[in-house]
């Protein structure tokens, strides 16, 4: 594992970068503060209650028990559901991005049912436009959590489930899947990238399009290696091998900040790492250790991995 | 004692030990034949004793689990091992020790408290025991084959199917778990039956200390809320096993069924934890404040609506897939009012406090602790009905300190006072003031620095169950101190169990009454004897200890009371009508027999070869297990006599009667399978409802043979009771015959249910396995009363009733009328089906 | 009826009004909100009020043969199964007039 994640911002809830979060901390603050004020209230009842032996009094539990939870409780369930609402409600110009889970990384298509952009692992949404993510799932039961942008939503198979967010702040923030989904279950995080809205419109105009080509002979050689090792079976680059779905796109790989859904950060060194030993690093991914690549075919491979970045 | 000396042929007497006097009949079976006894003493002990055991293997996990997340990136267990340390942690605490160790307390207890003399079906109790035994060794066993189960203690789909799970993991977990419970459904058989049926003379429902109230309440939720999980494992092992796609989106199936049954389960699962550690409480708190418990109508009020409030909360583990927004909205606002009958416990313990000078004794502090660390979880608990609070807490750390908090401080400090305060009972000593106060603190302090922490670690985005987690983005500092923490928690169960140990020998002796409690169980200089009760008192008052001088100014054997005469040698407790608690008839009890360990560990052979595939063998333990519940049934017929009871009561021997302890037994079995039945029918709707494509794809069932089978379910209903009629006014031969046309239509009505399914692929969509798998599950009780009722055909024809004995058709008649009213349900919703098409 | 059913009734009524109640509104929101669409929202408002309407009387009906159950320490107990049920019953239903749609 290792420490440079902390500079991909953080993953707390603590941390509001988005309307249902800051809906959500605003919540927690006031349930705190209201649940405290009640815990040393019963701390001083029981102290009270321990000192006296004038006998108890009905009103006590009709007060305490009743009463009181009931007129608390509506409150509280009124602002809930007043927070649901403005959360939940319709929005408008949504645009909308369709994430699927896999054992154990995120397939991410901007537009699907417009031009359908492909990307993996990273998650661009442009800072105070409501954004629809449509959530699926491939295999098993996986679950959408960026804290600092919304709560969480399952990915479902068989389903498709809708969570509306909207970033109100630019920054990278963490995210990672809440429901266990197997043995790597802790190693399938991204990142949610907020960007100022010209800035996010420059990013998917980058994304289109076919990969960058490579410049250096290594590059080319790391193409050709791609190519014969099998990798387009399962990996598309788009203008290079073009199709496969099984694994995440590689377009814009070296583009992303890390490697292997948000564990690792992404360099030559770890890229290599990576295709020769992914079941040690990641065990049980679908994808199996090419420890059989000579040296230099393993670092041209990962050399023009990491060229394609747009 | 007087034993008096009927003289009549009558088989009842046959099972009797007329030779020996009382106390040899109720003495303990001598050496390995300790394992036949069937005394609510010892197995209750016994479940107490391997209770804890799992709770200390439990415990241990969790240590495993605090020392790898100790540091960020630690290498001490790999993945899967974490995984499989995780799952089995949350199933043995869940399964295997909490329920467990309550059922024991209560089999425990209850008796002493009401005034019985045993729990009135036995035998259910160390059949219990045993399938417990051995289920637990099932599931700890896949520890041995290296295929421990790392689905998570909640199994969910499609993660626990055999595409993502191959192997045997989850089948250990399916299997062993579903084998566990059925300790604890006849558990909450027999708690009913014993709690409504077997009390003191006088000790109406009013009159009856508050634990049996928290503890009847639980076993009928146990009733209600552990089918929905086993009907669920059932359906999951057959998708796993037989490859039927309950569960698979493709064909048809959901996930969230899934969850759904399972939550139906685990939502109630809680307060079942809950309840019985609350009513420990309950009796503990006024023998120390030296009052009785203020406000026990409201305590009883709470304790009812708890029972029914906390069915409608499951789906609140489910926010995050997806539901609607309306349906979100039911079970928040369901989930706070469950916060209404909570509240009115906690007052009104504040209001008993009140109204004395409580003694701050070890059991004491460890309710004190309670309340301190309860209320806590409780305010956690009302910030997770909220659902946008919800979606980010979900599956976060908040959730595991908030579920920790309220299992934690609800069920095991309440627990750990339970055993500091009930010791004396045990072993006839006192457990260590000294000790106690440090196994409390070290406990306490222990737990709020493990567990307080947990609630900034999940707001600040740690996610449950992940084995590693990265270094510098807010956590390290957190989980150390957590880790930290659980040490100190745990030299605290230590430091108990060196106390419990110690006090064994050195102790010093309790005597009678040691903590001058009000209830009954403190009659007897301690430890009590065997059979509870010389002569039973009547119970005028809900503290007789100290409102009954009688019971006090007397050494407790020669306290008056019912029952003060033994008849035919028998093991004998007093029924009493279930609401008022006068007596009406006169309970024998079983001796100690083999026979319900054979049928155990039959069942336990039959779940077993399941794993191992040896289908053979699930053949062998099925007829095993059917053998040994016949020789469990045949046996001479007690009812049919009165006897003189003492205090001037005649009363008639095991009276057939809807009042009696078999009725009310049955009537709680019958809930049981209705619950079942009822899972099972919530599966299809659910699946009409929301997958309608795959409803119109499944083939149509066969009209006629559908409105024929639903005939024969009122047949069967029809024909039992007849046999009834007949046999309580002792036309042997008429009942013998209408016994076989039962049968008979029993037999035809399950075969109609075949021929009604055939054009319907099990293996096509999930709608037509769900229809298969309700037909089967009513075909297998039809099955039943075939046995049943061959069964009493059989008795009859050996002579082996006399006249007044027909208990066992009184049974069936009432367990054949359930069975026709599912059977009548399950064809008409195959005729609906049929009728308007699946779609 | 005996004294004997009043009581059991007095103290199982109120719950299990709650209870048919809970099942009747969340059968009413799946009928709704599934696929299959069975309901509209104000046939589901209609079967939701008049269902509430119904069983909030079944709840407090017990508490009119308060006077026939024989032991008295179960009245406050009745009475107060009856308050808690009603409660909740209203909270159960109160929320669904206040989102137009399933999706809020």
């Amino acid at each position: 594992m290792n420490s440079e994640l902390g500079e991909f911002g953080a993953q707390s809830a603590l941390v509001a970068a988005g309307q249902n979060a800051e809906w959500a901390l605003w919540l927690t603050v006031l349930m705190t503060i209201a649940g405290g004020v009640i815990f040393l209230f019963v701390l001083w009842a029981i102290a009270s209650a321990w000192r006296s032996d004038g006998g108890g009094r009905t009103w006590w539990i009709v007060g305490g028990g009743v009463i009181f939870p009931i007129v608390t409780l509506a409150v509280l369930f009124a602002l809930s559901t007043f927070a649901l609402r403005a959360i939940a409600g319709p929005q408008d110009e949504e645009l909308v991005i369709e994430v699927t889970g896999h054992q154990y990384w995120w397939d991410v298509v901007y537009d699907p049912e417009g031009v359908a952009l492909r990307d993996a692992n990273e998650v661009f949404l442009p800072v105070g436009r409501p954004v629809t993510l449509r959530l699926k799932s491939d295999d098993v039961i996986h679950s959408f959590w960026v804290p600092s942008i919304a709560g969480k939503m399952d990915m479902i198979p068989g389903r498709v489930n809708e969570l509306t967010v909207t970033a109100t702040e630019v920054g990278r923030y963490r995210g990672q899947c809440a429901e266990f989904c197997g043995l790597s279950h802790p190693l399938m995080s991204f990142e949610a990238v907020a960007l100022e809205p010209e800035a996010f419109a420059t990013f998917l105009g980058n994304l289109q399009g076919e990969a960058r080509d490579p410049v250096r002979p290594q590059e080319r050689q790391g193409q050709e290696v791609f190519v014969e090792a099998g990798c387009p079976a399962c990996h598309t680059i788009r203008g290079v091998a073009e199709g496969a779905q099984i694994g995440p796109d590689l377009t814009r790989v070296g583009g992303r900040a890390s490697l292997g859904a948000g564990m690792w950060e992404m360099n030559l060194g770890n890229l290599a790492g990576w295709i020769s030993d992914v079941q040690d690093m990641k065990p049980g991914a679908e994808m199996p250790s090419y420890n059989h690549l000579s040296g230099p075919d393993l670092r041209a491979v990962a050399a023009y991995l990491e060229s394609l970045s747009q | 004692m007087t034993v008096l000396d009927e003289m009549r042929d009558y088989p009842g007497a046959r099972k009797g030990e007329p030779h020996k006097s009382f106390e040899e009949v109720w003495a303990q079976p001598p050496g390995l034949k300790v394992l036949s006894s069937v005394s609510h003493r010892v197995v209750g002990k016994r479940f107490i004793a391997t209770g804890f055991i799992f709770f200390l293997i439990a415990g241990f996990l969790a240590l495993l689990v605090r020392t790898q997340l100790i540091v960020p990136g630690n290498t001490f267990l790999d993945a899967e091992t974490y995984n499989q340390v995780f799952t089995m942690h949350g199933s043995l605490m869940m399964f295997l020790f909490a329920i467990p160790i309550l059922e024991g307390f209560a089999v425990y207890l209850i008796p002493l408290m009401l005034g019985a003399r045993d729990l009135i079906f036995p035998r259910l109790g160390q059949f219990g025991y045993y399938c417990y035994l051995l289920g637990g060794i099932i599931v700890l066993s896949s520890f041995i084959f290296d295929a421990a189960p790392a689905g998570g203690w909640f199994m969910y789909t499609p993660l626990s199917t055999s595409e993502y799970t191959p192997g045997l993991s989850a089948d250990f977990w399916l299997i062993g778990i579903t084998f566990a419970e059925i300790a604890s459904v006849t558990a909450a058989v027999e708690l009913i039956a014993a709690i409504l049926c077997a009390r003191a003379p006088g000790m109406s429902l009013t009159k009856m200390p508050v634990f049996a109230w928290y503890i009847l309440i639980t076993a009928f939720m146990i009733a209600i809320g552990f089918p929905p999980l086993i009907m669920g494992s059932i359906l999951l092992e057959t998708q796993r096993l037989l490859g039927l796609p309950f569960f698979d989106p493709a064909l048809g199936g959901d996930p969230l069924l899934w969850q759904h049954l399972f939550w139906l389960f685990g939502h109630p699962e809680v307060y079942i934890i809950f309840l019985p550690a609350a009513g420990m409480v309950s009796t503990i708190l006024p023998t120390f404040v030296g009052k009785p418990l203020f406000g026990y109508g409201f305590v009883v009020a709470a304790v009812v609506s708890m029972g029914f409030i906390s069915f409608g909360l499951w789906a609140h583990h489910m926010f995050a897939t997806g539901l609607p927004i309306l349906s979100l909205s039911l079970f928040s606002a369901a989930s706070t009012m469950v916060a209404v009958p909570t509240g009115i416990q906690i007052f009104a313990w504040i209001a008993t406090l009140a109204q004395g000078r409580p003694r701050l004794t070890v059991p004491m502090l460890f309710v004190l602790g309670f309340l301190f660390i309860f209320v806590l979880g409780g305010l956690t608990g009302v910030m997770l009905a909220s659902v946008p609070f919800n979606w980010q807490a979900h599956d976060s750390y908040f959730v595991v300190a908030h579920l920790h908090y309220v299992l934690i401080g609800g069920m095991v400090f309440p627990l750990f006072g339970a055993f500091y305060y009930w010791a004396p009972h045990f072993t006839g000593r006192m457990m260590s003031e000294t000790l106690g106060k440090w196994v409390f603190w070290l406990m306490f302090i222990g737990f709020n620095v493990t567990f307080f922490t947990m609630h900034l670690t999940g707001l600040r985005g740690m996610p449950r169950r992940i084995s590693t987690y990265p270094e510098g983005i807010g956590w390290d500092r957190l989980n150390l101190i957590s880790t930290l923490g659980s040490y100190v928690l745990a030299a605290g169960v230590l430091l108990f169990i060196v106390d419990f140990l110690r006090h064994r020998r050195s102790g010093p002796p309790a005597g009678r009454n040691p903590w001058g409690a009000g209830t009954l169980e403190w009659l007897y200089p301690t430890v009590t004897p065997g059979f509870n009760f010389h002569a039973i008192p009547p119970v005028t008052s809900r503290e007789p200890l100290w409102d009954q001088p009688e019971l006090n100014d007397r050494e407790a054997p020669t306290v008056e009371g019912i029952l003060n005469v033994m008849t035919d040698g028998r093991r004998e407790t007093v029924g009493c009508d279930p609401v008022t608690g006068e007596p009406i008839q006169i309970l024998r009890l079983p001796h100690p027999t083999w026979i319900p360990m054979f049928s155990a560990v039959m069942v336990a052979i039959l779940f077993g070869a399941t794993l191992a595939s040896a289908y053979w063998l699930c053949a062998v333990g099925a007829v095993g297990a059917l053998l040994g519940f016949a020789l469990w049934g045949w046996e001479p017929s007690d009812s049919g006599v009165t006897r003189f009871a003492g205090l001037g009561h005649r009363l008639p021997v095991n009276a057939i009667d809807r009042r009696s302890h078999m009725h009310v037994g049955l009537i709680g079995t019958l809930l049981i399978l209705f619950a079942l039945f009822g899972s099972v029918v919530f599966g299809g709707l659910f699946l009409w409802n929301t997958q309608p494509e795959f409803a119109d794809a499944t083939a149509r069932p066969v009209q006629l043979w559908a409105a024929l089978t639903g005939a024969g379910g009122l047949l069967v209903a029809l024909f039992a009771v007849a046999a009834r009629n007949a046999a309580m006014a002792s036309r042997f031969a008429g009942a013998a015959g209408l016994g076989v046309l039962t049968a008979a239509f029993a037999a035809a009505t399950a075969w109609g249910f075949w021929l009604t399914l055939l054009p319907v692929d099990p293996w096509g969509t999930a709608l037509g396995a769900v229809l298969w798998a309700m037909s089967g599950f009513v075909a297998a009780l039809l099955g039943t009363v075939v046995f049943w009722a061959l069964f009493n055909v059989a008795r009859k024809l050996a002579s082996a009733v006399q006249p007044g004995q027909a208990m066992a058709d009184f049974q069936l008649a009432g367990f054949a009328k359930g069975t026709g009213l599912m059977t009548i349900a399950a064809a008409g919703l195959l005729l609906a089906c049929a009728l308007g098409g699946v779609g | 009826m005996n004294g004997r059913r009043t009581q059991l009734l007095a103290i199982a009524g109120p719950p299990t009004a709650w209870a048919i109640h809970f099942v009747l509104i969340y059968s009413v929101i799946s009928a709704q909100c599934a696929p299959r669409a069975l309901l509209d929202p104000a046939s589901s408002w209609i079967i939701a009020g008049v269902g509430t309407a119904i069983l909030v009387l079944a709840a407090i009906l017990p508490a009119f043969f308060l006077r026939r159950i024989p032991e008295r320490p179960l009245v406050p107990a009745t009475i107060w199964l009856a308050v808690i049920s009603v409660v909740a019953i209203l909270f159960d239903t109160a929320f669904l007039f206040t989102f137009p749609t399933c999706g809020g």
